[in-house]
């Protein structure tokens, strides 16, 4: 029976090892890809409709957008 | 077996001599369902007993003192042994060590006993008529002196992690080249507004009056691949608001992305005390969106009984470092040791409270 034990990582020590691991790739990952919350919406609008001066209007200007302060 | 009654309870514990012709004799001690296998050591290799005591350089920490009495004898010894022997009894710890100092009949003994694992313990025994690993032995509900916290090791790991995690930071500082986009608005942002007539938009009215709203175009701007952008917003407000319909277009794909920022300032003076709520500046923060040249569309709206004019004012950077992202992995990554660190102060404190320093909660584990 061996005199002296080596000390041995827990199931727990050994996960979190892992799921820090994965914490700092998805943390490389967004810096490198510059990925970020979806903020607002997205669409297309057509070529014609963004060359015609005043002929387009955003998404917030047709459905009401902010009309008041305090 | 022997046992030690401290303030009147009686704790016993079991004593197994092995011997082994190449080893020499070892013992298995059983206390409360706790296994430690025991090796003698030289009393003179023990010093600065008194709170902490001292082995090959390693110090342990007195744990309890008593007087331990044998109860039962079965089997043979390699000394003369009878019951109702009393020695002193000292124990020391530093888990998975216990070191163990005994006084008596002229003698002075020293042991040093290391905790094992019920299974473990099992897998290298074999029963008589069975195999390694048929013993069963009941797993313990109390904490042995002894017992080694089960999550050592969390510290270095977060410690590793911690410091991976900053070089990341560094790495993605260093490189991300928070590049000023050069944003020129037609018609420009602070043009003045005479009447509401010469807003582009119709003017509505609110409690607040009339608000004028107007549309501005930038030029087109190349935007690179793979980096995100900020954009920031920011107003001299007094006691007034913008609102501002933003739309990023890709002039080549025809892709837009919409959305809207609200910039307010009050204050006021109520019951002797003033206030101040609302931010004139803020920052939004869009994902990388592919490379070509885009253009924003503002469609800014400001409270015209306040002013003639807005005076906001939009800067735009892109490949810009996120403190934001390196403070949630941090935070994501102590929340574990946190909680393992209570989980360690209260398994510390059931061991301790059975020593004679209860609710002492320092003890460095190996």
């Amino acid at each position: 029976m061996s005199e002296k034990r080596p000390a041995r990582a827990s199931w727990l020590v050994k996960g979190y090892g892992f799921f820090g691991a994965a914490v700092i790739a998805a943390y490389l990952w967004q810096g490198c890809t510059g990925w970020e919350p979806q903020r607002g919406t997205r669409g297309f609008v057509p070529q014609s409709v963004r060359s015609s001066p005043g002929g387009y209007r955003s998404f917030h200007y047709w459905h009401g957008g902010f009309h008041g302060g305090k | 077996m022997r046992s030690v009654n401290v303030e009147g309870i009686t704790y016993p514990f079991t004593e197994y001599l092995l011997y082994h012709p190449a080893v020499g004799y070892r013992w298995l001690v059983e206390s409360d369902r706790h296994w430690s296998y025991v090796t003698p050591v030289s009393p003179g290799a023990v010093s600065d007993l008194g709170r902490i005591a001292t082995y090959e350089n390693r110090r342990y920490r007195h744990f309890q003192s008593a007087e331990a009495k044998v109860d039962r004898i079965t089997g043979e010894f390699y000394w003369k042994v009878e019951l109702g022997e009393r020695v002193r009894m000292s124990d020391y710890v530093r888990p998975p060590y216990l070191l163990s100092v005994e006084e008596g009949g002229g003698e002075l003994q020293a042991s040093l006993a290391t905790w094992m694992k019920p299974e473990e313990l099992s897998a290298r025994i074999r029963p008589p008529g069975g195999e390694p690993g048929s013993l069963q032995l009941s797993p313990p509900q109390s904490v042995a002196p002894n017992q080694p916290f089960p999550h050592r090791g969390i510290l270095m790991v977060t410690a590793a992690l911690a410091l991976l995690l900053l070089v990341s930071a560094a790495v993605l500082g260093a490189r991300a080249p928070s590049r000023s986009i050069d944003l020129k608005f037609d018609p420009p942002l602070d043009e003045p507004v005479l009447a509401p007539e010469d807003a582009t938009a119709p003017v509505t009215t609110s409690p607040d009056g009339a608000v004028f709203s107007r549309v501005h175009f930038s030029q087109p701007f190349d935007v690179e691949d793979g980096m995100n952008l900020a954009i920031h917003f920011s107003d001299i407000l007094s006691n007034s608001w913008d609102y501002v319909a933003v739309d990023l277009v890709n002039e080549d794909t025809g892709l837009v992305q919409s959305f809207d920022v609200q910039l307010e300032s009050y204050s006021g003076v109520e019951g002797g005390e003033s206030w101040q709520e609302g931010d004139s500046d803020k920052t939004v923060h869009l994902g990388a969106v592919s490379a070509g040249r885009h253009a924003l569309r503002l469609e800014l709206q400001w409270p015209g009984a306040t002013r003639s004019r807005p005076s906001l004012a939009v800067t735009m950077r892109q490949g810009v470092f996120r403190g934001m992202y390196l403070s949630l992995a941090l935070g994501l990554l102590l929340i574990i040791p946190i909680l393992i660190g209570l989980q360690k102060f209260l398994f510390e404190k059931r061991r301790w409270s059975e020593s004679d320093h209860p609710w002492a909660t320092g003890s460095s584990d190996e």
